[in-house]
């Protein structure tokens, strides 16, 4: 029991929201101020360059 | 003084306020850009709190404690649970792009966005209008009738009488402001909501000796109280995944009144810190449910007698732990809540009519200033008739607008998500995508409300299965059709 709540209540009331703040945080440092964005196609040939230099 | 009176005092001044606001904004509002996304002009303060006042609704306020008193925590995980989580997502996945596609292709709403992410597609842009306007009217019946009840309260007048005065102030000030006076208002309703909603919760631990003693209160009155899942009580896990993992945290996205507002920070920069104060917003916001849990160990120990319904726990418990002054302002915050949806929504239906339907579909010519007028003269007609539909709401309205949220969800939010992060997807994917989200969050959930009782998929939110059908409806046509190379991508260099 954590504050009178058992571990999963505690988790979903007030671990969540902290979570959230640590991930809003995480947006705000890796924003970038462009005009692109990033797709599943980038992810694709990320996986294909790492191929290539790896042969 | 009468506490009453004093109510009335602060309610008024409150009017006063929204009004002066919706003047101020009205000067500065000059054509179509202005009255729909401001002007792109907002600072990062401004839409972030903006976009969390068109979230809370009077549900936040009257429903949320109310259903923590009935379900105890598992109320809470269901309705809230990581509910800030799926915010977070929003801005991840969708924020810039809506942004970025707004500013170079000069869209003005969400189906402007969508259609343009589709090279202008008519089918998709009709589409998205089509599940925008009954979502909108639907849910402006049911923030009609939450105004009416709070206004019958606060005022001490008649429910017909509060709807329809609540109904004429909103009207007012967004007729005249357009978005920019939704937005100021958003921006000091939330103010209020946030810092009222901070004082409530600090008022609850200590009228419960704590947090702590508060949810060992709860629990002596059911061990359900404060588990994360009340399976007595209907609050199985699976109804509590369905919503809460489903529907909300994958379709928030899909929420017009949120993904509308990306578009019209200043900058694209003033997207880098608005997650974080969005998200500070929602979770003091939300907070309101410990009322729900503190009403509960007050009326078990005597304290005040148990409401006549429990959505009206946080009433009796502000009548009981606040002095008049104070309980008046929370009483006008709640009425803020009901107000900032209920305008976000108004405001939806008269522009996607005029400037979405009749300029941008159907290619009628009027120039900025006549769209601009006729927006407002629509906006009077949607008034007149949600309001008159809200006097004495049909069943079937009563529950569509029940399902407006899911409608939006499953309609917009994987086509939201995956079309603008899959370069892939194609005209055919996103209205496949459309369709099935729509008829699974909206038209299945009614019809299974209205002739079957909720008997087909007891104990599961289907408008939660939309979603995921919606998104893997999306791939698998995307795979399956032809790819069609969309005009948002063509600066992109690889």
């Amino acid at each position: 029991m954590i504050w009178g709540l058992p571990f999963w209540t505690f988790f979903f009331v007030f671990i969540t929201p902290v979570l959230a703040i640590i991930l809003s945080i995480v947006y705000a440092v890796t924003f970038k101020d462009d005009d692109t964005w990033f797709t599943f196609e980038d992810l694709k040939k990320k996986n294909h360059k790492n191929k290539e230099s790896e042969r | 003084m009468n506490s009453h009176i004093i109510t009335i005092i602060i309610a008024v001044v409150y009017f006063v306020v929204i009004l002066v606001i919706g003047y101020l904004a009205g000067l500065r509002t000059k054509g179509m850009k202005d009255y729909m996304i401001g002007g792109q002009s907002l600072g990062v303060w401004i839409t972030s709190l903006g976009i969390m006042a068109a979230v809370m609704s009077g549900w936040t306020w009257l429903g949320n404690p109310g259903y923590t008193y009935t379900y105890g925590y598992s109320g809470h995980i269901r309705m809230n649970g990581i509910a800030c989580l799926g915010l977070v997502l929003c801005y991840f996945a969708i924020a810039k792009p809506v942004r970025v596609i707004s500013e170079k292709h000069g869209c003005l709403s969400l189906p402007d966005v969508l259609a343009t992410r589709f090279n202008n597609n008519k089918t998709i842009h009709i589409l998205t209008c089509a599940i925008i306007l009954v979502g909108c009217f639907t849910y402006l019946v049911s923030q009609w009738s939450s105004m009416g009840v709070v206004m019958e309260y606060i005022l001490g007048i008649n429910y017909k009488w509060g709807l329809v005065i609540g109904a004429i102030i909103i009207t007012a000030y967004v007729m005249f402001g357009g978005m920019l006076a939704s937005m100021w208002t958003n921006f000091f309703q939330m103010i209020l909501m946030f810092v009222f909603a901070i004082v409530l919760m600090f008022v609850c631990f200590k009228a419960c000796g704590g947090l702590t003693n508060m949810n060992e209160m709860a629990a002596a009155i059911d061990p359900g109280m404060v588990t994360p899942t009340w399976s007595e009580k209907g609050m199985s896990f699976m109804f509590i995944f369905s919503y809460q993992f489903l529907l909300v945290a994958l379709g928030y996205g899909g929420q017009p009144g949120i993904n509308t507002k990306f578009m019209m920070v200043s900058s694209r920069k003033e997207l880098k810190w608005s997650p974080l104060i969005s998200i500070v917003a929602l979770v003091i916001g939300c907070s309101t449910f410990f009322a729900g849990i503190a009403g509960a160990d007050l009326v078990a120990a005597g304290a005040f007698e148990a409401p006549a319904k429990n959505d009206q726990i946080l009433l009796s418990l502000i009548d009981y732990l606040f002095s008049p002054g104070i309980g008046a302002c929370i009483l006008v915050a709640v009425m803020a809540a009901v107000m900032s949806t209920a305008e976000t929504y108004l405001f939806q239906a008269a522009t996607t009519m005029t400037q979405d339907l009749a300029v941008k579909v159907f290619g009628v010519k009027w120039d900025d200033k006549k769209t601009l007028r006729i927006s407002r003269i629509v906006m009077i007609c949607v008034t007149i008739v949600t309001v008159i539909l809200a006097l004495d709401p049909p069943e079937l309205i009563a529950n569509l607008g029940t399902q407006a949220f899911g409608s939006f969800c499953g309609g917009f939010g994987a086509v939201m998500y995956i079309g603008m992060r899959w370069r892939r997807v194609n005209s055919k994917a996103a209205i496949a995508g459309l369709v099935s989200g729509l008829c699974l969050s909206g038209i299945f959930p009614l019809i299974n409300t209205v002739f079957f009782d909720n008997a087909l998929l007891p104990g599961f939110t289907a408008a939660g299965l939309g979603v995921v059908v919606s998104a893997a409806v999306i791939i698998v046509v995307t795979l399956c059709t032809k790819r069609e190379e969309s005009i948002v991508f063509s600066h992109f260099t690889n």
